[in-house]
C-alpha cells in the first residue's frame, strides 16, 4: 500500500528536478493531520469540495488504522469500530428519519382536521380516529358522530344542513388556514430560512459536492417538521413527502457527527447523505426498493456500489420504524395504497397512454409556468413580501377549495378516495352507479353511471383546474413544501375522470366485438376507474420530476404487485417521451438552474470540440495564472498574494521562469497554516520563506535568516493534471466521473492555466443559451427578443435586457459557425453586445461621440478576425469602416450597399456578420 | 436555548406521566356490508357495523346486530376488516407536538417583540447612529459591558461560574443568530437560494 503512495511521490520528484533528492523523508504527510491546525481540510460555505481529495484523505486514515491494529487489543477495538460505524450510522439514521416520519404524519392526520372541528373529549384525535368506535355511523359522516365536534356544533348552531352553519364553518375554515399558513411562514423566516421549499434540488446539488452550512442542521429539522405539519394542514396544495427527504437529511448530517470518519470528511458524509434521502423516500411512499432507486437515479452523484446496499438497509429501518408506529391506523405507510387486483385488458392500454401524453403535457406545463413565476418572484418585488404572498395564496386557496368537497379534502385522502374502488360503504357521489345489487359480487365489476357520478366528474374537473393551477402558485413559497402530492392528486382526479369515461364507454357499448372479452357472462363488466388513478398520477408524477425506474418502481410498492406494473410502465414512458419533447430537464433541474447552483448535470451530453486551452483561466488577455514558488516566496509575499486575489487555490511550481508544476495548496489551508504558523511558531516573521520542499536548505552562516516555514504537509501533491490540446469532452466526463473541483493544465510540462468546475460549469452554460438563466430573466427574453425585433417598437427600458439576450444568442452561434477560439469569440461578443447597446439606448438620435465610438468597437470587432485571415479583406473592413461610420447620418444608403456588398459573395463569414449587423442596426432605426 | 430545552423535556416527562391508560380503544372489528334491502325488508339503512372483538370473532355473524334472518345470504356480502392503533402514541405525539409548537410560538413572540428591546437597552449609553447597524450586523457582544458591578468576594466565584455559563449560552444565541440573519439575507434579500 505505502508503495502506492511513494510511487506517486517518485513521480512528483521525476517530475520535478529541483527537489529529487529527498522527498521520501515525507511520505507521511496526510498521516498526521490531526497534528495540523484545525479547520484544515474542510471547506467554506458555498464551495465546492474535492472528491479525489476527501477519498485520498479517507484511504490514509483507514491505512494508518490498519496498521496501528497489530498494536493491541484497544486499536483492534478501535478498527472493529470504524469497520462497523457506516452500518450503526445509517441504522440510527434510518430510525430518526422513521420517528421523524411517523411524528410528522400523525401531526398532519390530527391538524389537518383543526380546519373543521375538534374531537372534544380527546383533543388529541383527528375525526377519523375520533368517530372509531361510533356504532351509530349509519354512513362514516361526520354528521353522525356525537364525539367530533364542527365548529357549528361548537358554537350551538344544530341544524348541520343550514346555512349558518356552513358559513360559520367557511370562516373558521379560511382563519385556521390562515393562521396555519402564517404561523408556518414565520417560524421559517425567525428560525430557519433553509427550511422552506421543498428540499430536493439543493439536496441534489450538495450531493454533487457542494457546500451549504447549515442547510442540514437541527433548527431546519425541528423547523421544517413543524412547518410541514403546519402548511399541509393549511390546505395550502403541498405535500410533505418530498421534504421527507430533506428532513431524512438533517438526520443524517446530524448523525454523522458522532462518526468523525463521516462528520470530518465531506465525501464520505455524502454516503451517509444517500443513504438518509433513500430513507426519505421509503417513509415518504412506504417503498425502501424505491427509495434506493430515487437516491441512485434523481439524487445521489457519487454512488460507489458499497452504498447502495447501506441504502437499503437504511430505508428498510426507517420503513420498519414508521410502519411498526402505525401512523395512519390502516397498517400501511401511506395514507393511500391499493389493495385490489381487478384485472385490467389489453385495449385499456391505449387509455394508460392517453392519461401518460396528458400527464406529460400537463408536467411540462407546471414546470414552465412555475419556473416563470418563481423567476417573476425572484426579480421583482414580490420576493420582498414573502409572508404577505404566503398568506394572500392561503386565502385564495382556502376561499375555492372549501366550497368543492375534492378540494376541501387532505391531498392525500383525496388520492385515496380516488385510487379506491367503490365498495358498499362508499356513500360519496363518486360511487353513485345504479347497481342491480342482487349480485352477490356486486360491487367487483362496473355499471352505469347515476346522476352523482356526473356531478362527481364536473366537481372533479373543477377541482383539477383549481388544483392544477394553484399548485404553480404554490411550490416556491416561503414555507417547506413538497411537491409530490399535489402533483399525484392532480393526476389521479385527471385519471379518475379518463377512467370514468372508459368504465361507461365500456358498459354502454358492452355488445360490441371491441370489449368483449372485458365483460363476462354476467354482463359484468370490469373497469377499474381507481387504478386509472393511480396510473394518472404516476403519469403527472413523472411528467414534472422526469424520473422514469424509481417512480415505477415506488409505484408497485404502492400497488403491491405486478399486476399493475406495464399500465404504469406505459404510462410513465409516454409521459416521458412527451415530456422531453417539449423540454428536456425536469423541475428540479430547472429550478437548480434558476437558483444558478454549480450543479454538473451527470446525464447531460456535451458534444463540442473545444479544447481545454479554450476554457482554461488565464484567457489570452488575462494577467498571468497566480502561482506560488515552491522555495523562494516569503510569508509577506503570500500573504500580499491572499489579500489581494480571491482565487480559491493556487498553484505551487518550482520556479516562476521554469513553471514547473509541483502541487496546489488550498487558499484555505494556507491561510489556517500561516495565521497558526504566526501565532505558535517562534521565529516566523514576515520575510521568513516559505518553503514548499521536503527539505530547506541548512541555515547560511552569518546572515540572520529568520526561520523558514515549512508547508509541505497542506500541499496536495498529486493534483489532477491536463495538457492544453485535451478535449472539453474529456474534460466535462473527468469533472463528472472523478469528481474534480479544479484541474491544472500544462503545456510541454509546464504549468499553463487552471480549469474548475465553475470554468466548465459556464462553458456548458454558454452552449445552450436558450436554457441557461445563472441569474437573469433570459429565457424570457429570448424567447421573446425575434418577436420584438421584428415589431421595430423599442422602449428604452427594455432595449438593454434585449442586447444582453441578444450578445447570449450571437455569441455561441458564432462560436460554433466559425470555429473560433475561446478567447476571441469572447471578445467579439462583448463588442457586440457594446455595439448593441448604445445603438438601442439611443435609438433614433445618435450624437457623434456615439457614434465614433459605435464604430470604433465595431472596428475592434472585425479587425482581429481580419487579423486571423488575409490581409486582403483588412482593406474591405476599413472601407467597411468608413461606410458605418458614415451610415448613421446617411442611412438611406447603407442598405443598398450592404445588400450589394452581401450579394457580391465572396465575403468571409466575418464580413458576413457585420453587414448582417449593419442590417440590424438600420431596421432598429 | 438551554432553559427551553430542560422546559422542552419536562414537557415530555409530562406527557408520559400523565399518560396513564388510553380512554379509547385500540381495535376494532369494522364490517361493511350492502344495506339489508337486498334480503328482507326490515331496513335499517346502516352500511357500517363497528364492534369491539377479538381478531378471530371479525366475522360477520359476530358483528352485525341485528342479524337479519337470512343471514347466510346477507354475509357473503359483507366485508369485514380487523383494524388496530395505537391511542397512546397518539396522545404522546399530538402533545409533544402541541409543547413544540407553543414553545416556538412564545420563543418567536420573544424574539421579535421582547429581544429588540432587551438589545436596545445597553445601546441607549451610545450614539443613535447604532440604530442602523443594528439590524443588518448582529448587535454587538454585550459580554464587554455586562460585569459592570463587581459583586462582593464570597459571591464572586459562584457568581462567575454562573455567568460564564450565561455568556456562553448567550454567545451560542448571538452566533445562531448570526448565521440565521446571514440565511434570511441569502433568501429574502439576495434571492440567491432556495426561490
Amino acid at each position: 500500500m505505502m508503495d502506492d503512495e511513494e510511487g506517486i511521490i517518485s513521480f512528483q520528484a521525476f517530475n520535478n528536478p529541483a527537489s529529487n533528492k529527498k522527498t521520501y523523508g515525507s511520505t507521511n504527510l496526510m498521516d498526521t493531520l490531526e497534528d495540523l491546525p484545525p479547520g484544515i481540510g474542510q471547506y467554506d460555505d458555498f464551495h465546492t469540495i474535492d472528491w479525489l481529495r476527501d477519498i485520498a484523505r479517507d484511504r490514509m486514515r483507514h491505512r494508518n488504522i490498519i496498521k496501528k491494529k497489530s498494536e493491541g487489543i484497544w486499536e483492534k477495538i478501535k478498527s472493529a469500530h470504524d469497520a462497523w460505524s457506516g452500518w450503526v450510522c445509517v441504522l440510527l439514521v434510518g430510525i430518526a428519519a422513521g420517528l421523524s416520519a411517523g411524528f410528522i404524519d400523525i401531526g398532519t392526520t390530527w391538524m389537518s382536521d383543526l380546519k373543521e372541528g375538534i374531537c372534544l373529549d380527546a383533543f388529541w384525535l383527528n375525526r377519523e380516529q375520533c368517530c372509531w368506535l361510533a356504532n351509530d355511523t349509519t354512513f362514516d359522516e361526520a354528521a353522525n358522530c356525537s364525539q367530533w365536534y364542527t365548529y357549528s356544533k361548537l358554537f350551538g348552531i344544530t341544524n348541520s344542513q343550514g346555512a349558518g352553519s356552513y358559513i360559520v364553518e367557511y370562516i373558521l375554515y379560511i382563519i385556521v388556514a390562515l393562521f396555519m399558513a402564517g404561523f408556518a411562514a414565520m417560524l421559517v423566516r425567525v428560525f430557519a430560512p433553509y427550511a422552506c421549499g421543498s428540499g430536493i434540488p439543493e439536496i441534489k446539488t450538495i450531493l454533487s459536492g457542494f457546500i451549504i452550512r447549515g442547510y442540514l442542521g437541527k433548527w431546519t429539522l425541528m423547523i421544517k417538521s413543524v412547518g410541514m405539519m403546519l402548511g399541509v394542514s393549511a390546505g395550502l396544495s403541498l405535500g410533505k413527502e418530498g421534504p421527507f427527504v430533506h428532513v431524512a437529511c438533517c438526520c443524517g448530517n446530524i448523525f454523522s457527527y458522532l462518526f468523525p470518519k463521516y462528520g470530518k470528511n465531506e465525501a464520505k458524509k455524502r454516503e451517509i447523505l444517500s443513504a438518509a434521502a433513500a430513507a426519505g423516500v421509503s417513509v415518504a411512499f412506504g417503498a425502501p426498493v424505491g427509495g434506493v432507486l430515487f437516491s441512485l437515479e434523481e439524487l445521489s452523484y457519487y454512488f460507489p456500489l458499497k452504498t447502495m446496499w447501506r441504502s437499503f438497509f437504511c430505508a428498510l429501518a426507517a420503513a420498519f420504524v414508521l410502519r411498526s408506529m402505525n401512523p395512519f391506523g390502516n397498517d400501511h405507510l401511506v395514507m393511500f395504497y391499493i389493495d385490489y387486483n381487478e384485472p385490467w385488458y389489453l385495449q385499456e392500454l391505449a387509455a394508460f397512454i392517453l392519461i401518460g401524453a396528458l400527464g406529460g403535457l400537463y408536467g411540462t406545463f407546471f414546470k414552465k409556468l412555475n419556473i416563470m413565476w418563481c423567476r417573476y418572484r425572484k426579480t421583482s418585488n414580490l420576493g420582498k413580501y414573502p409572508i404577505v404572498e404566503v398568506l394572500v395564496i392561503t386565502f385564495i386557496t382556502a376561499l375555492l377549495s372549501f366550497p368543492n368537497q375534492y378540494t376541501r379534502m387532505n391531498s392525500s385522502e383525496l388520492i385515496r378516495l380516488l385510487v379506491n374502488r367503490c365498495g358498499p360503504e362508499d356513500y360519496r357521489e363518486l360511487c353513485d352507479y345504479n347497481r342491480s345489487i342482487t349480485n352477490v359480487n356486486v360491487y367487483g365489476g362496473s355499471a352505469v353511471a347515476g346522476d352523482g357520478v356526473i356531478r362527481a366528474v364536473w366537481q372533479l374537473v373543477l377541482a383539477f383546474l383549481f388544483k392544477g393551477i394553484i399548485t404553480v402558485f404554490t411550490f416556491g413559497l416561503k414555507v417547506p413544501c413538497g411537491l409530490f402530492i399535489p402533483s399525484m392528486a392532480v393526476g389521479a382526479i385527471m385519471g379518475r375522470i379518463v377512467g370514468i369515461g372508459v368504465e361507461q364507454l365500456v358498459v354502454a357499448y358492452r355488445d360490441s366485438w371491441f370489449f368483449s372479452n372485458m365483460c363476462t357472462a354476467q354482463e359484468m363488466c370490469t373497469v377499474t376507474p381507481g387504478l386509472y388513478a393511480m396510473v394518472g398520477a404516476a403519469a403527472v408524477l413523472g411528467g414534472v420530476t422526469r424520473m422514469t425506474v424509481s417512480l415505477v418502481v415506488v409505484m408497485f410498492e404502492l400497488t403491491g404487485g405486478l399486476l399493475y406494473i406495464v399500465p404504469m410502465m406505459a404510462a410513465v414512458m409516454t409521459s416521458k417521451w412527451v415530456g422531453d419533447a417539449l423540454g428536456r430537464e425536469g423541475i428540479y433541474d430547472a429550478h437548480i438552474r434558476l437558483n444558478g447552483y454549480p450543479y454538473l448535470d451527470s446525464k447531460e451530453e456535451f458534444t463540442h470540440t473545444t479544447m481545454a486551452a479554450d476554457v482554461m483561466r488565464p484567457r489570452r488577455n488575462d494577467p498571468p495564472l497566480c502561482v506560488i514558488t515552491q522555495d523562494s516566496m516569503t510569508v509577506e509575499e503570500i500573504e500580499c498574494i491572499l489579500r489581494e486575489t480571491e482565487h480559491n487555490g493556487f498553484p505551487v511550481v518550482v520556479s516562476r521562469e521554469s513553471q514547473y508544476l509541483v502541487g496546489f495548496v488550498l487558499r484555505r489551508d494556507l491561510n489556517i497554516a500561516i495565521t497558526n504558523a504566526r501565532k505558535i511558531q517562534d521565529g516566523i516573521v514576515s520575510n521568513s520563506l516559505v518553503y514548499f520542499t521536503s527539505h530547506t536548505p541548512p541555515p547560511s552562516q552569518g546572515v540572520m535568516a529568520p526561520a523558514p516555514l515549512k508547508l509541505r504537509r497542506i500541499l496536495d501533491m498529486a493534483p489532477i493534471t491536463i495538457t492544453d490540446q485535451t478535449p472539453m469532452e474529456t474534460v466535462v466526463e473527468m469533472f463528472r466521473k472523478l469528481g474534480l473541483r479544479q484541474t491544472l493544465v500544462t503545456h510541454n510540462g509546464r504549468l499553463l492555466g487552471i480549469i474548475t468546475k465553475k470554468d466548465v460549469l459556464r462553458h456548458i452554460a454558454h452552449f445552450i443559451p436558450f436554457f441557461y438563466n445563472c441569474n437573469e430573466d433570459h429565457i424570457f427574453l429570448a424567447t421573446l427578443s425575434p418577436p420584438l425585433y421584428l415589431l421595430n417598437s423599442l422602449p428604452n427600458s427594455l432595449s438593454f435586457s434585449l442586447s444582453q439576450t441578444l450578445f447570449r444568442t450571437v455569441s455561441p452561434k458564432l462560436s460554433s459557425e466559425l470555429s473560433l477560439p475561446n478567447s476571441l469569440q469572447n471578445c467579439l461578443s462583448q463588442t457586440l453586445f457594446r455595439t448593441v447597446s448604445p445603438k438601442l439606448s439611443s435609438e433614433l438620435s445618435l450624437p457623434n461621440s456615439l457614434q465614433n465610438c459605435l464604430s470604433q468597437t465595431l472596428f475592434r470587432t472585425v479587425s482581429p478576425k481580419l487579423s486571423l485571415r488575409s490581409s486582403q479583406t483588412l482593406s474591405l473592413s476599413l472601407s467597411l469602416w468608413n461606410s458605418l461610420s458614415n451610415s448613421l447620418s446617411l442611412s438611406q444608403t447603407l442598405p443598398p450597399l450592404s445588400l450589394s456588398l452581401w450579394n457580391s459573395g465572396t465575403l468571409p463569414l466575418s464580413l458576413e456578420l457585420s453587414l448582417s449587423l449593419l442590417i440590424y442596426a438600420k431596421i432598429c432605426l | 436555548m438551554g432553559n427551553l430545552k430542560y422546559l422542552f423535556y419536562f414537557c415530555l416527562v409530562a406527557v408520559v406521566l400523565t399518560v396513564v391508560t388510553a380512554q379509547y380503544e385500540d381495535y376494532r372489528c369494522k364490517c361493511v356490508c350492502p344495506s339489508q334491502t337486498v334480503v328482507n325488508a326490515s331496513e335499517t339503512g346502516r352500511k357500517v357495523y363497528i364492534r369491539k372483538v377479538n381478531p378471530n370473532q371479525c366475522k360477520c355473524e359476530d358483528v352485525v346486530r341485528p342479524l337479519p334472518e337470512k343471514a347466510t345470504e346477507f354475509c357473503p356480502r359483507c366485508e369485514c376488516k380487523y383494524q388496530s392503533r395505537n391511542t397512546t402514541l397518539i396522545k404522546i405525539m399530538v402533545t409533544i407536538i402541541i409543547c413544540i409548537v407553543s414553545l416556538l410560538f412564545v420563543y418567536m413572540v420573544f424574539l421579535l417583540c421582547l429581544d429588540p428591546l432587551l438589545v436596545k437597552k445597553p445601546g441607549r449609553y451610545t450614539e443613535q447612529t447604532n440604530e442602523e447597524d443594528e439590524q443588518s450586523l448582529p448587535p454587538p457582544a454585550p459580554g464587554t459591558s455586562a460585569p459592570s458591578t463587581p459583586p462582593a468576594p464570597s459571591l464572586r466565584a459562584h457568581l462567575g461560574r454562573q455567568r460564564s455559563i450565561l455568556n456562553r449560552v448567550s454567545d451560542e444565541q448571538k452566533k445562531w443568530k448570526g448565521t440565521v440573519q446571514e440565511q434570511r439575507r441569502n433568501i429574502y434579500d439576495r434571492h440567491s437560494m432556495l426561490n
